[in-house]
């Protein structure tokens, strides 16, 4: 049973409980996030309020003064109607004002004038002030006044550039200190012929801003005409709120005012600016109670929100606590907690003390028990301590964590450690890394094989101070000190005993990791070894190791085994081909079968063999290539002939030649027929020889069909040919394709040299001949000495002097001769001649010899 | 001087002389056979008239080399090459030396034969040129030096006055000169005399 005393911390924090603090936290929380939330909101509604106030005084003000602009054009408009009317030039037609004479005005009051029309009521437009009649130098004859105001003196007499001005646009002027504006058009009479001109004036005062104010229907604006030097007001749309001589400054305060200039209005003497004007009240009225009323609506949102937010903390804090409560019981009853449990004030911190006090007990019963622990170890110590020192194995004891308790100077040897480089480390320091787990395996598993009392002896790596790996083999033994459950560890270098065992092992090998077949069989034809490369053999024979070999092989090896010596067979498995050698070992009884694979030799060999025949046969279509020219202009003579001798026998039978006539043609034309076709068979006979069978023929008659091929060549190079055949026929067994090849290259060659040379000296000798028991034949050519480096390079393949030519001519010419067991060479004889001779075995002459066959064509 | 037009056929095959004898003489015109360039060259002299019909492979001097010694010596015989098998660059050279035709063997008969009266018209217009030139040649020598001087300035096209005052002597003198001039040389008009002029290549 624990001891166990709480200490509780007294602190006012703990003594509210948790729901109640929540509670606080949410509130203030909220109010805190309100202050902030409601500043930021009201002001960014008030720019937004102000912004679109902006935008709408803007937009006013425009309009108001495109109000006023429209309404001058109006008057413009009607002056230029009322100037043109009929009405105007009827009245002017008797009239002639001379200028620069005294004049009496005329004026007009109460009835308008003959010159208006009579329906001139100014219906959609105010009265203006006058309408004046003006002469072309400018001075008023007739005024027709609308108004009450008294005719202004300087209305007398209107400067012509004003007129002008006035004519284009709406013209603003000061007349006696009133403002006006003037609109004018040119008066003509009947027969057109320029009076003057007519003006309305009209007084810009509240009349006229209120007048043009209504057309843009703006509801409480209003508009003035500003001095813009002394910023006081001339006219306004309502004299009452907006007085005569108003400064701007004092209207400041009552109103929103957006100013614009009166550039249209040019030529004006005073600077004047038009001026919208907007009363403030009513507008800071309603901005004020839209944001009360927002600000309102906010209140009650956060108000609700808050609430809301803080009863659900509520309710989670007090079953929190609740639940924390019973914890806190159910803790005071397992661990025998003799204290109360304290029931008021924030429970969570309170089961957090209980924690804290609860792990430090723990821990101080936790060293207790070790100290108690290491008291009983120190005691059995001694004791094994001196069995340990005098084994030559590495003991070394552990605990069940793994940890060395003990460890003999063996081990210390054998691992290159000090004692105290090792206690307190965990045994699989000293093993490799992958290794561990066998180790626990081997250790845990000592507990249950104690029991049975059997030991394994597992091998394991170990690792030396210094990094060497080494093999040992392990044993641990559990065994009980006082209450603790220890291992005794015996770990045996086995390293010396591994190398031996890999050294026999690797000897072992060498016959199962030869490539080759190789195999042991015993006396009785029983199959003792084949490794893995026999198994070809293995399948041919159909037996399997430790079988008896086919009765066949069976003889053979008791041959091999009698007589003592090796012996050699070749083997054809049906895909391979292998060398057996038998080697006997008589002593013990058995045989050693070697066997090599030869598959690639033969094949190799036969690939050879056929590449030769191969290369003869291009060199000799190449040769054919070579001579094809020569034929054809051959066989082209005839055939041009008989075409030339058949036409003029047409012709003559056309002109009514008699047959007699014709004949010697006819003639002709089966001669060179004949001619034709002799050519013809002796190029199928070249042609169409078999290759590969040997003949008896007579070398001369060989030689004389060769030169018939090349005649035309020699012919045309105008060589002398020197023909020293021996009399009687050189019976030869040769391949006739092939030797005519070889003589074809070399009189080629002789020809191909020659024609470097002075026409004059060309001349070619055959030379055959008996030379003891063989046949020799020389091919002599004048075209110059050869130089000794290149006698040696001749029968290289490749080798070429010419532009043409593959430079394999002699080469298969020495391959062909060698076949034919002969020999070639070439030499330099007399002066300025190259000598090519080769010889061959002569033979018996046969009854049914192709030389004579030959000589028939 | 004139001789018959004759065809010269040079070939050293003796059935293809024998055969092309044959057919030219089917359309009745006269034929030589040669068996080498040497034996033409040795029977031919240049005032014949005629075509030759040539082989291109011969043993000794081959036909174009033969074609080549005929330019050489300016001996203007049209040429009709025929060949066994002739190849691009033969026939450039043979055109180029120029031949007026090269023909393959074997023939189309039509194709030789008229290439043969084609040459045998080259060659009668180069005689009857040739012939021209040596009548005006005869004319010209007739002539002392200063009227061949004023006829040269006379096709040259001065006027009398000015060959006066070049030559030194009076327009009277001249004119006397160049009508003597006209009728030596047989001329009909002053355009005649610059024609005979321009063929003689006189300065």
């Amino acid at each position: 049973m624990l001891r166990v005393k709480i200490k509780y911390r007294r602190s006012w924090l703990r003594r509210i409980p948790l729901p109640v603090l929540a509670m606080l936290l949410g509130l203030l929380t909220g109010l805190a996030v309100w202050l902030v939330l409601d500043r930021i909101q009201s002001t960014a509604l008030r720019d937004i309020f102000l912004n679109d106030l902006e935008q709408r005084l803007d937009d006013q003000a425009r309009n108001s003064l495109d109000g006023f602009n429209n309404y001058l054009t109006r008057f413009s408009t009607t002056a230029r109607l009322l100037a043109n009317n009929t009405r105007m030039a009827y009245y002017l037609e008797p009239v002639y004002w001379v200028p620069k004479e005294p004049f009496e005005q005329r004026r007009y009051r109460e009835t308008p004038p003959p010159w208006l029309p009579y329906w001139v009521r100014w219906n959609h437009l105010l009265n203006p002030g006058f309408v004046l009649l003006v002469d072309d130098s400018g001075d008023t004859r007739e005024v027709y006044q609308l108004s009450d105001q008294t005719f202004p003196e300087q209305a007398n007499h209107i400067d012509p550039s004003v007129l002008e001005q006035s004519r284009k646009e709406p013209f603003l002027t000061n007349i006696d200190d009133q403002l006006y504006v003037l609109v004018s058009d040119i008066v003509n009479d009947t027969s057109g012929i320029r009076m003057g001109s007519m003006i309305i004036a009209v007084p810009v005062d509240s009349n006229l801003l209120a007048a043009s104010l209504t057309e843009v229907n703006s509801d409480n604006s209003l508009i003035a005409v500003v001095n813009a030097d002394e910023q006081t007001v001339i006219a306004s749309s309502n004299d009452v709120k907006i007085p005569f001589g108003a400064s701007t400054d004092s209207l400041e305060s009552r109103y929103f005012m957006r100013w614009q200039a009166f550039s249209e209005y040019k030529g004006l003497d005073i600077n004047l600016q038009f001026m919208t004007l907007v009363p403030r009240l009513p507008i800071e009225q309603t901005m004020q109670s839209v944001l009360n009323l927002e600000h309102q609506q906010r209140l009650i949102q956060a108000a609700v929100l808050i609430l809301v937010f803080t009863l659900i903390i509520l309710l989670v804090s007090s079953r929190i606590t609740r639940a924390l409560k019973r914890l806190s019981r159910f803790s005071q009853k397992a661990l025998g907690i003799q204290q109360p449990i304290q029931k008021q004030g924030n429970q969570l911190l309170i089961l957090e003390d209980w924690v804290r006090q609860f792990i430090r007990l723990v821990r101080s019963a936790r060293d207790d028990m070790r100290q108690q622990h290491e008291a009983a170890m120190r005691e059995t110590v001694a004791m094994k301590s001196a069995v340990m020192q005098t084994t030559l194995d590495a003991i070394a004891t552990i605990d069940s964590d793994g940890t060395i308790i003990e460890f003999n100077q063996s081990a210390q040897k054998m691992f290159g450690l000090d004692q105290e480089g090792v206690f307190w480390r965990p045994i699989s320091d000293l093993f490799v890394a992958s290794e561990r787990p066998r180790l626990m395996a081997i250790v845990s598993g000592s507990a249950k094989r104690a029991r049975n009392s059997g030991h394994g002896l597992p091998e394991l790596q170990a690792r030396r101070q210094n990094g060497d790996i080494f093999p040992v083999e392990v044993t641990a033994l559990p065994f009980s000190l006082e209450s603790e459950l220890v291992y005794a560890l015996s770990i045996h270098d086995i390293s010396s005993r591994k190398k031996s065992e890999q050294q026999i092992q690797q000897l072992a090998r060498f016959a199962s990791e030869s490539p080759s077949p190789v195999m042991r069989v015993s006396d009785l034809g029983v199959l003792l070894y084949a490794n893995d490369a026999s198994e070809p053999l293995l399948q041919y024979w159909g037996c399997s190791r430790q079988q008896t070999l086919p009765l066949y092989w069976r003889n053979l090896l008791d041959k091999v085994l009698q007589s003592g010596r090796d012996n050699e067979v070749e083997l054809l498995t049906g895909e391979q081909i292998f060398s057996l050698l038998f080697a006997p070992v008589s002593e013990f009884g058995y045989v050693n079968i070697y066997a090599r694979d030869i598959t690639q030799v033969r094949i190799a060999e036969q690939q050879a063999r056929s590449h030769q025949s191969e290369l003869v046969h291009v060199c000799r279509l190449s040769t054919m290539g070579e001579m094809s020219t020569g034929i054809a202009h051959e066989l082209n003579q005839p055939l041009a002939a008989i075409v030339n001798f058949a036409n003029g026998c047409v012709r003559r039978i056309d002109n009514g030649a008699a047959v007699a006539d014709i004949q010697p043609a006819l003639v002709q034309i089966s001669r060179q027929a004949e001619r034709a076709g002799k050519i013809i068979k002796r190029m199928r006979g070249l042609v169409s020889r078999q290759v590969g069978q040997r003949e008896v023929a007579d070398i001369n008659a060989l030689i004389r069909e060769v030169l018939s091929f090349i005649e035309f060549d020699i012919h045309k190079a105008s060589i002398m040919l020197d023909l020293q055949l021996s009399e009687n026929p050189l019976w030869v067994k040769v391949d006739l394709v092939q030797i005519e090849q070889v003589l074809m290259n070399l009189i080629k060659n002789a020809l191909d040299a020659i024609e470097e040379t002075d026409p004059q000296e060309r001349v070619i000798e055959v030379q055959t001949l008996r030379q003891g028991e063989a046949v020799r034949v020389c091919v002599t050519d004048t075209a110059g000495i050869l130089q000794a480096q290149q006698v040696e390079q001749l029968f290289d393949a490749f080798y070429t002097t010419k532009e043409s030519g593959m430079g394999m001519g002699l080469p298969i010419s020495q391959t062909i001769i060698q076949d034919h067991g002969g020999r070639i060479w070439a030499q330099a004889s007399e002066a300025s001649a190259t000598l090519f001779c080769f010889e061959i075995l002569a033979s018996e002459p046969l009854n049914t010899c192709v030389g004579e066959r030959m000589n028939e064509d | 001087m004139k001789t018959e037009p004759t065809v010269f056929v040079v070939d050293d095959d003796e059935a293809m002389r024998s055969s092309l004898k044959w057919l030219i003489e089917s359309v009745g015109l006269p034929v030589a056979t040669y068996d080498s360039a040497n034996a033409f060259l040795q029977d031919y002299y240049p005032g014949r008239s005629g075509c030759l019909v040539l082989d291109v492979r011969m043993p000794g001097i081959s036909g174009l080399e033969l074609q080549e010694h005929l330019v050489s010596e300016h001996i203007r015989i049209p040429v009709v090459i025929i060949t066994g098998h002739g190849d691009i660059a033969m026939a450039v050279r043979a055109l180029k030396a120029g031949a007026l035709d090269f023909i393959e063997k074997p023939f189309n008969d039509e194709l030789l034969l008229d290439s043969i009266r084609r040459a045998m018209q080259v060659d009668d217009r180069q005689r009857d040129k040739q012939q021209q030139r040596a009548e005006i040649a005869a004319h010209l020598s007739h002539l002392t030096p200063r009227e061949l001087e004023v006829m040269k300035a006379v096709t040259q096209g001065k006027s009398n006055k000015a060959i006066a005052q070049e030559l030194g002597v009076s327009a009277k003198t001249v004119e006397a000169h160049r009508a003597r001039v006209m009728e030596k040389m047989q001329a009909r008009s002053l355009a005649e005399l610059v024609r005979m002029a321009v063929l003689t290549d006189i300065e």
